[in-house]
């Protein structure tokens, strides 16, 4: 049975066109002629391997790349009846953000943090010499001969914007960074951006304040700067927006460790206690979710309607979408509307020159075959096991698309556009039950927040410390408190004979050098140990001994059977 | 207190915790008002902090950085010179400075230890990502200011290490955290790690893209420094910065008889463990040229 539609997870528009990915398959919808174009049809295993997750469209609609998860960045022309392969490259590493450069170049930020800039066609390859292996362009990039290196963070790029004057790009990394660059000239960074307290995900420029950018990730807030002096100039508060309407969730991990299970349980204990609600972001006992709420920042974008501009956005895997209307004086806190949904968001893109209509694209499948994963499943998202579908259920897999208003306030109300739907509708390529259900289509949630507990266990690192009232027990406090110079001196604390013996020599060492007088307990260690040592030296040498014995014995035995044979066998030989 | 008998000590232990024994000593004889009991530092054995010489730097490490450069609260590294978030009014001279010196991947601090009283008015800063080695050099700074506070004239250093301090950062993640655009005047990356498989040098320390956040940091004029004693890291480390436009590099002739130089080479404990073995040292020294104009 594969009679089901994959999901338009990409969306994209400019001037007269609305591209659309589903699975491997680029759709093309021009607005004005109402025509519909796709990339040619492929089988079910090329649309998983080739799964499209990010294109960009030139603004003048002729040209479109696109990056599936093979890694390819494609380029495609789009002409009147058909959309024409223009060239097909591989990339590094795998992409996450891809937007066209001001001169009509391909940028793409991928997940190791580099930032290339691919000229629209490829560039011919000298036969004469040989592509540098792959972990060389890795751990060197300007060694890529396909493309320029323009810049890299040390963590996992998320997005990228060229500014209007096409003077700068601005970038934002996992650790909560956003860096302005020169471009194309990118080895000089003019600024970094601080504020957020979590992941940066998404940035924009709105086309009406070229001074102004928009970001969010994580954070309770969406910050808006600007990013030609680098100072903040407002949050926008989305947590009471989004959270209602989170749907998916990140899978659950295992919680490995016992001293980091009690921080959880108390912490968790204590969430109980502030917010009775809140299930759907807590972890059962014994497991871990990444930090934060869930919230994870897709797309921003912004729309002009009427004279005003209106900020969109929506956070991965949460069934609405919100807006709020860039106020001119950017002092007073926006309101931020919402409409929500009935299943989770994938995509949504403006239609162009309909004047505050935007077309949103939904993960109907959401709920009927897949959920969020229980625990003990390790995969991204649990599968719903069904044998078949009854016919209202497929009719309902096919409301993928949904239209919105936008009003000059801000706010959002429902509305429709049969044709547009019904256009792109017959264009989805085909899939069967098992493969719809297994697609991953959120997979930020699960990267991009951190995970508590992986810093790694330092060898032979210090021991808990009995706890003491107004001590913290970590490392550093055992550091003296003399680095402040308020006390010129070491540890005040006290240690008992008993405290002292469960230490290990480590700890002892440093305790030692801040003043605590641990007698001779070192001593009597090490005297310990090189005892020990010794004495294990001599059962080892006791049994090599044996060993070597038996083995002899062995030998002998064996030469004497063999002599004996050999006796019998001249005895048998005379006979 | 070692001169508490070993006896003593048993006694007192034995009298269990009921009685609060205390095992710290208070400070012998000269005690102030601000001393009183409190312990006598010293020096810290290395042999206790040793810890795997590697530390993966993508993984997400529990560490403490502040949210942006002016949001660092310096007043706990450099007492003397930055005043407490709750202090009323600062001290003469306090607030002045800035950190000027970085030194990345310090190890155990050999390199800060020697050029702090060479240098008494430049604050010098200590990156390091192990968390063992940077807790040994907090300690040490520490034993090193009590025992200088404590010293006669004669032995006081010129700035009694009060303008060095370590801190555990990764600072391939976070450098621009903890410094203003050109706020360095110096940087070392000294004996680094040298990521010999092909697969790791993605996590060197010095890459193309990391280039762009050391210029960010770095004042025009100011220097960087790298020395290893490992040639195909050195040959890695010249061609990056060689290819960047914005380092120049300086000629070793210029630099022949710099006192920082050779202490970059001599006295970080690498370097000390190089020349125990007899091994080779590659030096390349580049200066922050001024940003292009367009």
């Amino acid at each position: 049975m594969s009679d089901l539609n994959f999901p338009p997870l990409v969306l994209a528009s400019a001037s007269s066109t609305i591209a659309a990915a589903a699975g491997a398959t680029l759709i093309v919808h021009n607005t004005e002629t109402s025509k519909t174009i796709s990339s040619p049809a492929c089988d079910n295993r090329a649309h998983q391997n080739g799964f499209i997750r990010h294109i960009a469209v030139s603004e003048d609609s002729k040209i479109i790349a696109s990056v599936g998860d093979d890694k390819n960045l494609k380029v495609w022309d789009v002409a009147e009846d058909e959309l024409r392969l223009r060239s097909t490259r591989g990339l590094i590493k795998k992409a996450s953000c891809v937007t066209f450069s001001p001169e009509g170049g391909i940028i793409v930020s991928d997940k190791v943090g580099d930032v290339y800039l691919y000229p629209l066609d490829p560039v011919p390859s000298d036969p004469s010499t040989s592509k540098p292996p792959m972990h060389a362009m890795v751990s060197d990039p300007t060694k890529n001969p396909d493309c320029d290196y323009l810049l890299g963070h040390v963590s996992i790029l998320t997005s990228h914007i060229t500014t209007p004057d096409s003077k700068y790009i601005i970038s934002a990394d996992r650790d909560e960074h956003i860096r302005v660059s020169r471009y194309p000239k990118s080895y000089v960074m003019e600024k970094a951006l601080f504020g957020h307290d979590s992941f940066v995900s998404s940035l924009r420029i709105p086309s009406t304040h070229p001074n102004v950018l928009i970001s969010g990730g994580g954070d309770p807030s969406l910050r808006i700067w600007d990013w030609t002096t680098g100072q903040s100039l407002s949050k926008v508060d989305i947590y009471p927006a989004i959270l209602p309407h989170r749907k998916v969730r990140s899978y659950l991990r295992k919680n490995r460790s016992k001293n980091r299970m009690r921080k959880v349980e108390e912490g968790t204990s204590e969430e109980k206690e502030e917010e009775e609600e809140e299930t759907f972001y807590s972890a059962p006992e014994g497991y871990i979710l990444p930090s934060g709420q869930g919230v994870c920042i897709k797309k921003i974008d912004s729309i002009t309607v009427g004279d005003k501009t209106v900020v969109l956005f929506f956070s991965e895997g949460a069934s609405a979408i919100h807006s709020f209307m860039l106020p001119s004086d950017l002092s007073s806190p926006p309101v931020v509307n919402t409409q929500p949904l009935p299943y989770p968001i994938l995509d949504f893109t403006v239609l162009p020159n309909q004047n505050g209509k935007v077309v949103i694209s939904l993960d109907t499948a959401w709920g009927m075959l897949k959920k969020n994963p229980g625990p003990g499943i390790e995969s991204r998202q649990e599968a719903i096991p069904r044998d078949d579908l009854t016919k209202e259920e497929k009719e309902g897999l096919d409301g993928f698309f949904k239209v919105i208003q936008i009003g000059d306030k801000g706010e959002v109300s429902e509305s429709s556009d049969p044709s547009l739907s019904s256009s792109i509708l017959p264009s989805l390529p085909k899939t069967d039950l098992k493969t719809l259900s297994n697609l991953n289509l959120y997979p930020l949630i699960n990267i991009l927040p951190k995970w508590p507990g992986l810093e790694e266990e330092v060898e032979g690192g210090d021991p808990p410390l009995p706890p003491t009232e107004g001590e913290e027990n970590d490392m550093i406090s055992l550091a003296p408190t003399s680095m402040t110079a308020r006390t010129f001196g070491g540890t005040k604390r006290n240690y008992t004979k008993e405290e002292l013996g469960t230490m290990n020599s480590k700890v002892l060492g440093r305790l030692k050098s801040q003043g605590v007088d641990i007698g001779n307990l070192l001593v009597q260690r090490q005297k310990k140990a090189k005892e020990e040592r010794a004495q294990k030296v001599k059962e080892a040498n006791e049994r090599l001994r044996v060993q070597q014995e038996t083995r002899q014995t062995k030998e002998e035995e064996r030469e004497r059977k063999k002599k004996k044979v050999q006796i019998s066998e001249e005895e048998m030989a005379n006979a | 207190m070692s001169k508490r008998t070993h006896d003593q000590l048993e006694t007192e232990m034995e009298a269990g915790p009921s009685t609060a024994t205390s095992l710290t000593p208070s400070t012998n004889g000269t005690t102030t008002p601000d001393q009183a009991d409190v312990g006598l530092l010293k020096i810290p054995q290395k042999r206790f902090y040793r810890q795997r010489a590697h530390a993966n730097v993508f993984v997400d490490h529990e560490l403490d950085y502040p949210k942006s450069p002016s949001a660092m609260d310096w007043s706990f590294h450099y007492p003397q010179y930055f005043s407490y978030p709750d202090q009323a009014e600062p001290l003469p001279g306090q607030n002045t400075k800035k950190v000027e010196w970085a030194d990345v991947g310090c190890g155990f601090g050999g390199l800060l230890m020697a050029l702090a009283p060479m240098f008494p008015e430049t604050l010098m800063l200590g990156m390091e990502i192990r968390m063992s080695v940077t807790k040994y050099v907090t300690d040490r700074i520490a034993a090193t200011r009590q025992s200088q506070s404590l010293a006669g004239e004669g032995e006081k250093q010129p700035g009694e290490y009060q303008n060095v301090s370590v801190i555990r950062a990764n600072a391939m993640k976070h450098i621009t955290n903890f410094f203003d655009k050109g706020q360095l005047s110096k940087i070392f990356f000294l004996f680094p790690d040298p990521h010999f498989k092909n697969r790791k040098q993605k996590a060197r320390i010095i890459t193309p893209g990391l280039l762009a956040e050391y210029a960010y940091v770095l004042r025009p004029g100011g220097i960087l420094y790298t020395v290893t004693d490992v040639k195909d890291l050195h040959e890695w480390m010249a061609l990056h910065l060689n290819n960047h436009p914005l380092f120049i590099p300086i000629p070793n002739s210029e630099l022949a008889d710099d006192p920082i130089l050779e202490a970059a080479r001599t006295a970080t404990e690498e370097g000390k463990k190089v020349e125990r073995n007899k091994g080779d040292k590659w030096v390349a020294c580049f200066r922050r040229a001024e940003d292009p104009v367009d």
